[in-house]
């Protein structure tokens, strides 16, 4: 069955940590793992669910209905757009990025049986969990979009800008799993913190209100968390709302430099990984 | 010509652990250790628990990185460091097994084609469609080790798997295994079982608090292995008591006495002829009395004790000692006197023991029923040193009595007339 190579592999192991090339290297021969995980997580999830990855879209939903009742009823909150789609496309966004953070920021803990058992480069596990969210998210992106359509709203041109905040939306999440990651594995508390940070953050974002509903010093404060942008960004591309104010771009340059120096910091502390977990 | 597939040179491991108290400790679990083995040799590493054989199998299949040395390997590496570790209870046995194999680096069409031979060899029929989880131990056993069956490479890691299964289907493994071990090209095997080390291995490598203690043939190695796991065990056995001292164990006789009698000294010896008490010598015991009754029988008895504190034989006169002549010669005496007792040779094997003394009397003058006349508190602890007979005792380690016993062998006529024609 094994294949007769005239050159067999040299394999070698030694103490120095890898360089970004080799680790580059190392995550392109191991790169079937990410789809190989993923299935796997997708088909466990939601094996023996009758309704399956709907629930992606059901949890969201849900959430809506009751934010609607309570900030549309009786709040009375005003919009550019529909209320419950204002909020829905909200949550979708921010029900994105924070299954990335609490998924992807435990899995190093959660799947040790693969670090124990295999040699991998471990940015493969963060990374698998940000396509199961992506799975999900999409299927609520698409449920979303027809949403949008069957309320009578027409597609802007904004929507060729959608796979931008997308990607904003994933290195949000991911730059705060990566950190997570690399320092959960001194302080594992963190690993018990991030949910309950999650939690309270939903509320420093413009989910269920608009950021105009600030004063104008406060939303520019409001534009400090990136996910506030990437929120309006959603809306600015489905809904044509206006586009988020210039303090994002601001949050959006340091998001993105958080997340590679965090992919840095983590192949810098993969080999101590396994000792810990 | 030999070829090398795998060099570690001065491999290192050292692990930084968490202490209770929040400092870092530091243990070393492999110290500079280096070898080489050639195209076609299969490993077996054996050694104690924490003597880093598992730490080194991991360093060689890439998963710990060493503190220092490196590790080379030329060709393909399979390993099997657990067996059915990564499945997920929810999904089936065939979704499992085909990610076993793609995370075991297949192409999806390698991993059906071997799911295929893992199915068929695992013989769990259409119960590989249903989630592992509503599997049985055994079934899920089965389904795991058919998978790992199917790895193969250039270079096999091997840690200990076995131990598992029905006994059918374990039957049915080994075989495979065997052909599957036998026919590798390469191989390293961290085992505790020292027959599937000589069975499968060419050569030994012995570790020993990081560090490799012997290297050689497989047999050599495990041989010598064995004989060091069992000196240990005896030399273990025979500090524990020491330590213990409840009941005043391991301390000299203290005398003891009462209206009938004064037991003033007892001592355990070697039978003249013998430097030391061994298997072979037997074993002298004389308990010094002094006697204060006259019309008075005194039946001597000592209990011998393992060093577990378990009482494992009773050193009686003759069975019917009330009736006993011999017994009879002190009755109308009073006086110092001395009671001697052999213990026959092969009877004790090597290690520690203690004794005990404990004197019985009539209970009435006309009726042949026993009590306790004195006893001693104390047991004093004896050892029976290693004599020139080997202690092989038929497999096992820890027996204290053995008693030679001539066996008689009986071959049936006709058979004896077919070998003599």
């Amino acid at each position: 069955m094994e294949q007769k190579n005239s050159k067999p592999r040299i394999r070698v192991y030694h103490s120095e940590p890898s360089s970004v090339r080799e680790y580059f290297f190392d995550f392109i021969k191991n790169r079937h793992l990410l789809t190989v995980l993923a299935s796997q997580e997708i088909k466990s999830l939601y094996a023996q669910t009758y309704l399956g990855i709907l629930w992606a879209v059901l949890r969201p939903l849900l959430l809506t209905l009751i934010f609607t009742a309570f900030f549309k009823g009786l709040l009375n909150i005003k919009t550019q757009s529909p209320y419950y789609l204002f909020a829905f496309t909200g949550m979708i966004s921010w029900n994105f990025f924070s299954t990335i953070v609490t998924q992807a920021s435990g899995v190093m803990i959660q799947r040790r049986d693969l670090i124990k058992k295999l040699h991998f480069p471990k940015l493969i596990l963060p990374l698998y969990k940000i396509i199961v969210s992506s799975i999900e998210a999409g299927v609520g992106i698409i449920i979303l979009i027809i949403m949008i359509l069957f309320e009578g709203i027409p597609l802007h041109l904004n929507f060729i800008a959608l796979p931008f905040f997308i990607f904003l939306n994933i290195c949000c999440g991911f730059m705060l799993a990566v950190w997570v990651n690399a320092l959960s594995i001194r302080f594992r508390d963190l690993t018990f913190l991030m949910p309950t940070l999650i939690g309270t953050a939903i509320w420093l974002t413009p989910v269920f209100y608009p950021a105009s509903l600030l004063s104008p010093r406060l939303s520019t404060l409001l534009y400090f968390n990136p996910m506030a942008g990437v929120i309006e960004g959603y809306r600015y591309a489905l809904l044509g709302e206006s586009f988020p104010a210039w303090p994002f771009f601001i949050s959006l340059g340091i998001t993105l430099l958080m997340t590679m120096a965090g992919v840095w910091y983590l192949i810098q502390v993969e080999d101590e990984i396994i000792d810990y977990v | 010509m030999s070829e090398i597939v795998i060099e570690v040179n001065e491999l290192s491991k050292q692990y930084h652990l968490n202490s209770e108290k929040g400092s870092r400790k530091v243990t070393t679990a492999l110290k500079s250790i280096s070898f080489e083995i050639n195209k076609g040799e299969r490993w077996g590493i054996i050694g104690k628990n924490g003597s880093g054989k598992s730490t080194l199998l991991k360093m060689l299949s890439g998963i710990v990185k060493p503190s220092s040395g490196s590790v080379t390997l030329v060709g393909s590496v399979a390993h099997i460091l657990s067996v059915g570790d990564n499945f997920i209870p929810d999904l089936t046995g065939r979704e499992n097994v085909e990610i076993f194999f793609r995370l075991n680096g297949f192409s999806a069409q390698e991993a059906t084609e071997a799911f295929n031979r893992a199915a068929e060899f695992a013989e769990i029929g259409d119960y590989i469609y249903s989630p592992v989880k509503t599997y049985s131990d055994g079934m899920y056993l089965r389904v795991a080790f058919s998978a790992c069956l199917q790895l193969s490479a250039n270079i096999l890691l091997v840690d200990e798997v076995f131990n598992a299964g029905d006994a059918a289907f374990r039957e049915k493994l080994k075989l495979h295994y065997n052909d599957k071990y036998t026919s590798a090209e390469t191989m390293v095997m961290v085992s505790h079982n020292p027959e599937e080390i000589i069975t499968y291995c060419t050569h030994c490598l012995w570790l020993e608090n990081g560090a490799i203690k012997l290297v050689g043939s497989a047999k050599d190695v495990e041989t010598a292995y064995y004989y060091a796991m069992f000196k240990e065990k005896r030399e273990e056995a025979y500090k524990r008591p020491l330590v213990q001292n409840a009941d005043n164990m391991g301390t000299p006789f203290v005398p003891v006495e009462n209206e009938l009698l004064k037991v003033s000294d007892f001592s355990i010896e070697a039978p003249e002829g013998a430097a030391s008490i061994t298997y072979e010598s037997g074993i002298l015991f004389n308990i010094d009395i002094e006697k204060k009754q006259e019309h008075l029988v005194l039946h001597p008895a000592i209990h011998i004790y393992d060093y577990l504190m378990n009482m494992i034989l009773t050193m009686i006169p003759q069975a019917n000692s009330m009736s006993d002549s011999n017994m009879k010669t002190h009755e109308n005496t009073t006086g110092k006197m001395r009671f001697t007792t052999k213990l026959q040779p092969y009877i004790l094997t090597f290690g520690n023991y203690y004794a005990e003394i404990i004197f019985a009397k009539n209970s009435s003058p006309d009726r042949d029923f026993l009590v306790e006349a004195i006893k001693a508190p104390g047991k004093i602890h004896f050892e029976v040193r290693q004599g020139k007979i080997y202690d092989y005792a038929g497999g096992t380690n820890n027996i204290s009595i053995k008693p030679q016993c001539n066996w008689e062998i009986t071959i049936p006529d006709n058979i004896k007339e077919a070998r003599t024609n």
